[in-house]
This record gives structure tokens, C-alpha cells and sequence, in this order.
């Protein structure tokens, strides 16, 4: 197999890494904040924002003959607007790098090293991923592929609570538009980060299938997703749900199983190749696209993106901090991303058809 | 790039020795491991805080034995420092088996507990709660044969779904769910001390999560029935005759459905007994299909009768909803609908449906009258 190029399941497994980070954990307390008892509802028609995406990225694919991100870029929008897509792409990514890490270094503190400062996390842990982020895209496949199966058990282990909770928590059943507006902005960011797809696509070796690839990958999230908020909200009820901030790590405590005697820092313990799996893509594509950018050599760029998210996350540290910055710009990032996928397709449509002819 | 290489991996093999966490670590034999928690409170002038707490200490060569010190203070924190102070060795949270309210601290208002147990992240939420009579500080100092006096506690409220109907789910978890959520009252285990052993004498009902009376054991098994499933506990049909009298041991499930008339809620609660007749001294004839299925409606009359009597009395002399029949009302008709306060409590239909169901009759199959 040629270097830099990534088979189709590892795409798949690559943007459904993208996307589940330490979200999953907290998820379910923003959910029941605004939608009550039927928070997994908003979460499961939030489904279908990546498999826009991925359709769309699949499409464009396929229209401009596999060519890469900048190729149809340049063609469409010229020069001086790629660049100012590109960065807007780079700080969204870059936002979901430090916002993870910083999240990710605030759920350790809260379960099991509360002994550490968070910057005394992140830093080791951003040197490891930048590490590894420089042997290229094929090991972050390879990662993301074994990942997958690893922590597959990890991600479904709220099954276990299914015999304890209670039907009268998850009922009454109503949709209401108002309650369900109101969680956008942070279903919005549980979601953020399969545009990762934009920039890979174009590296699948056997791109037959990528819109099937696209469509397995984001029914794999939503059903992770749902499974767990749902499992929540059916043991805690909505009113405790909303009183902590991760409910699932607080429903893991109550697992009981002999011999083991802290089950929560196994789990922890696992969770933690989930987020570094994480920091890893983003690490590569940001550090791709800024040494695209500022046209500097690929290991270079990875030192300076080093540098740049130490730097961001140390302003998010503070978990208020990071929800604020997080909540504040991540819709944005989406509506950009909606809009510039949408507009794309088209211009994609248009000019390659004349240039075929 | 190879210097880099290397010192990467240089860097992060120190980073997992050095940031272990070992530090300022003590040895296991050394911390005050906390296994009871006690939440007391002295009725003076001013309400002042008690925390009593039992931790494990090392005195002889391995072997544990169980020490406990009380703090006193205007706060839960305060009398946590003042309990520090009496104490020389750190204190480690994680392992707690037993947590202890007194019933003085339980009427006045439990506000701050319930937040301190809520947000402590070190808690552990499969840890016990109880309410118990008189002290905290009694219960920890009561000297037992073997053993501390949490891990029997513990044990205690463990096993207790093998008699009088009881739920397994007296847990912190439990305690933070019945004491949050919408349309549900706390309801715990009360433990008191009877000749120098503990022992559970009833539960502890709440009204609005404020302590509102101790139930005994007899009626607290009407109670249990009505209000969880899953328990085990004996059933029976006794005569004037000490010694002619029907008993089985089953296990309660619980079923509800709600619906209105009226603005008025009605509920209809089936229930449904299924286990092993024990003694049947009263017939004493061959236990064929038709004499079982005889005792099984005696039963079902003479327990559904109970139950009627119990419900009417929770209804009338209490007037409040402490058997959690609220929360049923409000996932069918919504949460903002209101049929949880306790004027739709007090004028609901409540209709109960009971089935027995005898599935074995032990090694016996003819009656044990010598007739």
C-alpha cells in the first residue's frame, strides 16, 4: 500500500473518531437542561448533521475526480478565498483540539488524579500526540482502526445499567420545538468534527463506497450516543441529571462487579485512548492545513501547532471557561460549515460538468 | 528529528514516573480510612452540626481494627475541621459502607447533605443510608463482638430484601434520586440500637424531604409492598389456635396504571405475591389443585383487605404521598401537570388488585393434620 493513503474502513473509523471525544461523558447533562426528559431525541436527530456532511463530502469527491482539498478549492473559490476557508476550517479544529484536551485534563482531575493541576496534564499528553501525529496519515488510520475495536465494549458499557432504572423517568414522550431549539447550540458540538472528512476523502485508496463509509460512520455515532444519554436519563431522571455535570462517569461509580473494587478508573483508564485517538486526528489535520497554509515543511508545522494549542487550552482550563468559549463559537463553526458544504457542491457541480465537456 | 525523536520518548517514560501521583503520598496503614459517616446535629440555642465518622486504624500487626472520633461545628465543613483537628492522621474518602442520619437531623432539613453528598466527587454512591434513633456517636461506639459497627450496618440494610418486602435500593444513588426527582419522598430504613445490637425496627417516611414519623415493622410491610417491588416476605392467615396457621414466603411485584375521572386521578396498583406456601396447619387437607387454589384466594382476600386498610390510613391520617404513586401520574399526564401535590394524593381512587400465587408446596404434598 502506497504511504499516505488510508483504506476505506479507515476512513470510516477516522471520522468516527473525529467525533466522540469527552462529550460523551457530559452530554447528557446539557441535553436534559433545556429538553428534560427527552433529551435523546434532539441527540438523535442531531444524527443526521454528519451524514449531511459526509454525503456531501463524498459528492465533491466524486465530482471532482478525487482531487484533493486545495486543487478544488483554488478552482472555485480562488486563491484568496481558500486561504480565509482554510483558516476558518483550522480555527475550528483547532477549537475542538484545545476544548478536548482541556476537557479531557478536567474529567481526569474530577475522577481520579485530583492531585494534578490540568496543564500538568495536557502538556505531556499534547508532546505524546504531536509524537505520533508525525509519522503521517497512515498511522493515525492504523491507530483509529484498532482504537475502534478496543474501545467498542468501552462506549456500550452503560448496557450494564438497563435492569436498574425505571420507565416513569423517560416518560411522558413529547416533541416540542421551543425545548428542542434550545439544545442546538450544544448538540451542535457533539457533532463538530466529521468535516475532518473534507480533507481525507481524497486520500482513500478503494474510493468506491465513500458515501456508504460516510453513512456508517455517523449511524455508529448517533446510536452511541443515543444508547447512552438514553440509558442516563432512564436511571437518574431528568432532575439529577441536570444536577451533574457528567453523569455518565457518576453512573459508572454505581456498577458494582467483585474483585474490582474502583471500577470507574478501568473505565477512566480506557477512556483515555478514546481522547488521545482524538487529539491525534486533530493534530494531523490541523498541522496539515497550516503547513498548506503558510507553506512550510508538514514536521514543522506540527511543533507550531504544538505551541498554539498549549497555549489555547491553558484559557480554557477552568471548565466555565472552556463551556463558554466552546458554546460561543462552535455554532458558528457549524452554520459555516452547512453553508460552505452546501455552496460548494453546487459551484463543484457547475464548473467541473464544463471543464469535462 | 532523531534528538527529537528520543528525547520524546525520554521525556514521557519521566513524565509516568515522576507524575504518578506518589509524591506526597502516605502508605495505606498510615490514613485514616473513613468507613461510617454519621450526620448529627444538636438542638441548643442554635442548630449546630455533628459529624461522628468510624475509620480503620492499624494498631497491632495486621490486624484492623475500627476507631471514631466526633466534630462539632456551626457547618457540615466546620465540624469536618473541627473533627481534623482531633485527628492525626490524613483522611481518605472512597470507601465509606455506611452513612448515618439521626433522626433530630432528618427533621430539621437536609438540604446541605443531600448537596454535600451530590457534589463531593469522592463519595462513594453504593455506600448505605440509613436513619437512625437517638446519636450517631452510640452507633459507633457500641462495642461489638466482631468486626466494625458500619460493615454490619452495611450488611444490614445489604440483606435486608429477604424480609418484610424491602427494596435493595437504600444506596446514596438512591437517596440522591428518591430525594430530587419529581414526584417522589425519601423513605429509609430506621435502625435502632435494642439490646446492644442494631436492628431494624421500621422506615422512616418524609414529607417534602423533612423527617415526618417512624412506621413500625408490621405496617411498613403493607408500605414496602405498595411501594416497590422485587422484596421477599412472608404472608399469612392466622387463628385464634397459636399453632393452626397458613404462611408462605413469596416475592412482591408491583405494577401501576394511572387515569382520570373527574379531575380526579385514579390508580389502579396490582400486585401480584408468587413463591412457596411454608405451614398449613390451618386445613390440613391434601394440597391438590383445588385446595390451592382455596388458600390462594383466602390469601388474596385477607391481604387485599390489609392493604385497603393501609392505603385509606395513608391517605386520611398521613395526607401525603409516601408511596411514590405521584411519579406514575406524572410520566403518564407530564410534569408540569401538578398531580403531584397532595390534594390529588388525598382524594385519588386507588383500586388494589392482588394475586397470590403459590408455585411450590415444599417436600409436603398431603397436610401435616394427623386426621
Amino acid at each position: 500500500m502506497v504511504k499516505n493513503k488510508i483504506t476505506q474502513n479507515q476512513y470510516m473509523f477516522i471520522v468516527f473518531s473525529a467525533m466522540i471525544g469527552v462529550g460523551v461523558l457530559t452530554m447528557a447533562f446539557d441535553l436534559c437542561k433545556s429538553a428534560k426528559q427527552n433529551g435523546w431525541i434532539p441527540i438523535s436527530i442531531g444524527g443526521l448533521y454528519p451524514i449531511f456532511i459526509l454525503i456531501t463530502a463524498s459528492i465533491i469527491d466524486n465530482k471532482t475526480d478525487h482531487a484533493s482539498f486545495w486543487d478544488y478549492s483554488n478552482k472555485i473559490y480562488g486563491k484568496k478565498l481558500s486561504y480565509v476557508f482554510a483558516f476558518i476550517f483550522l480555527a475550528y479544529f483547532l477549537t475542538i483540539f484545545a476544548g478536548v484536551s482541556a476537557g479531557f485534563s478536567h474529567i481526569l482531575t474530577l475522577s481520579i488524579m485530583p492531585f494534578f493541576k490540568p496543564m500538568t496534564i495536557i502538556i505531556p499528553c499534547l508532546i505524546l500526540v504531536t509524537f505520533i501525529s508525525l509519522s503521517g496519515l497512515q498511522m493515525v488510520g492504523r491507530i483509529s482502526e484498532l482504537y475502534f475495536y478496543i474501545t467498542l465494549p468501552l462506549l456500550l458499557v452503560a448496557i450494564f445499567l438497563i435492569p436498574t432504572g425505571s420507565i416513569t423517568n423517560i416518560k411522558p414522550i413529547y416533541f416540542s420545538l421551543s425545548e428542542m431549539s434550545k439544545t442546538i447550540p450544544s448538540t451542535s458540538y457533539y457533532f463538530a468534527g466529521c468535516e475532518v472528512g473534507y480533507f481525507i476523502i481524497s486520500r482513500i485508496s478503494n474510493n468506491k463506497n465513500t458515501k456508504k463509509a460516510g453513512i456508517i460512520a455517523s449511524l455508529i455515532i448517533t446510536f452511541v450516543y443515543f444508547i447512552n444519554v438514553i440509558i442516563v436519563i432512564y436511571n437518574l431522571g431528568w432532575e439529577l441529571t441536570s444536577r451533574i455535570e457528567a453523569p455518565l462517569l457518576y453512573l459508572i461509580q454505581s456498577i458494582e462487579i467483585p474483585i474490582i473494587s474502583n471500577f470507574l478508573s478501568i473505565v477512566i483508564f480506557f477512556w483515555s485512548a478514546i481522547a488521545l485517538r482524538l487529539l491525534l486526528i486533530y493534530d494531523f489535520i490541523s498541522s496539515e492545513i497550516l503547513s498548506k497554509v503558510i507553506k512550510i515543511d508538514y514536521k514543522k508545522a506540527n511543533f507550531i501547532i504544538l505551541a498554539i494549542v498549549c497555549i489555547y487550552a491553558f484559557f480554557m482550563t477552568p471548565e466555565y471557561n472552556r463551556k463558554m468559549i466552546v458554546n460561543a463559537t462552535m455554532p458558528y463553526f457549524v452554520l459555516f460549515s452547512i453553508i460552505w458544504s452546501l455552496t460548494t457542491v453546487i459551484l463543484v457541480s457547475v464548473k467541473y460538468r464544463s471543464s469535462k465537456e | 528529528m532523531n534528538i527529537f525523536k528520543k528525547s520524546t520518548i525520554i521525556f514521557i517514560t519521566l513524565c509516568l514516573i515522576f507524575f504518578c501521583g506518589c509524591e506526597h503520598s502516605e502508605p495505606i496503614e498510615d490514613l485514616a480510612v473513613i468507613m461510617g459517616f454519621g450526620y448529627d446535629i444538636e438542638k441548643k440555642s442554635k442548630p449546630k452540626n455533628i459529624t461522628a465518622m468510624e475509620f480503620i486504624t492499624v494498631e497491632k500487626k495486621d490486624e484492623a481494627s475500627s476507631d471514631y472520633f466526633v466534630g462539632k461545628g456551626t457547618s457540615i465543613y466546620n465540624a469536618i475541621e473541627n473533627y481534623k483537628s482531633k485527628q492525626e492522621k490524613p483522611f481518605s474518602y472512597g470507601s465509606e459502607l455506611v452513612y448515618i442520619i439521626s433522626e433530630e437531623r432528618a427533621k430539621l432539613g437536609m438540604e446541605d447533605l443531600a448537596y454535600d453528598l451530590l457534589s463531593y466527587p469522592d463519595v462513594n454512591i453504593n455506600a448505605k443510608t440509613i436513619i437512625c434513633k437517638g446519636e450517631c456517636k452510640d452507633y459507633f461506639s457500641l462495642k461489638l463482638k466482631s468486626g466494625s459497627a458500619s460493615e454490619k450496618l452495611s450488611n444490614l440494610i445489604k440483606f435486608e430484601n429477604e424480609e418484610h418486602f424491602f427494596s435493595e435500593c437504600y444506596k446514596v444513588n438512591d437517596f440522591l434520586c428518591m430525594y430530587y426527582q419529581q414526584g417522589r419522598q425519601l423513605y429509609l430504613p430506621y435502625v435502632e440500637i435494642i439490646k446492644k445490637n442494631f436492628q431494624v425496627t421500621g422506615v422512616a417516611i418524609f414529607n417534602n424531604n423533612k423527617f415526618y414519623k417512624k412506621i413500625p415493622i408490621e405496617e411498613a410491610k403493607l408500605m414496602n409492598i405498595l411501594r416497590n417491588s422485587g422484596g421477599t416476605g412472608i404472608i399469612g392467615i392466622y387463628s385464634d389456635d397459636p399453632f393452626k396457621y397458613l404462611e408462605m414466603e413469596g416475592e412482591s411485584n408491583l405494577k401501576v396504571k394511572v387515569s382520570t375521572k373527574n379531575h380526579k386521578l385514579n390508580y389502579d396498583i396490582s400486585i401480584s405475591v408468587s413463591g412457596d406456601l411454608r405451614i398449613d396447619t390451618l386445613y390440613g387437607k391434601e394440597l391438590s389443585k383445588k385446595q390451592i387454589l382455596k388458600i390462594e384466594k383466602k390469601l388474596e382476600d385477607k391481604f387485599k383487605k390489609d392493604l385497603d386498610k393501609e392505603v385509606k390510613k395513608i391517605q386520611n391520617v398521613y395526607g401525603f404521598d409516601c408511596l411514590d404513586l405521584s411519579k406514575y401520574a406524572l410520566a403518564e399526564y407530564g410534569r408540569n401537570s401538578g398531580y403531584d401535590s397532595d390534594e390529588y394524593f388525598s382524594n385519588a381512587k386507588i383500586n388494589i388488585d392482588v394475586k397470590v400465587k403459590i408455585e411450590s408446596t415444599g417436600r409436603t404434598y398431603k397436610g401435616t393434620a394427623k386426621n
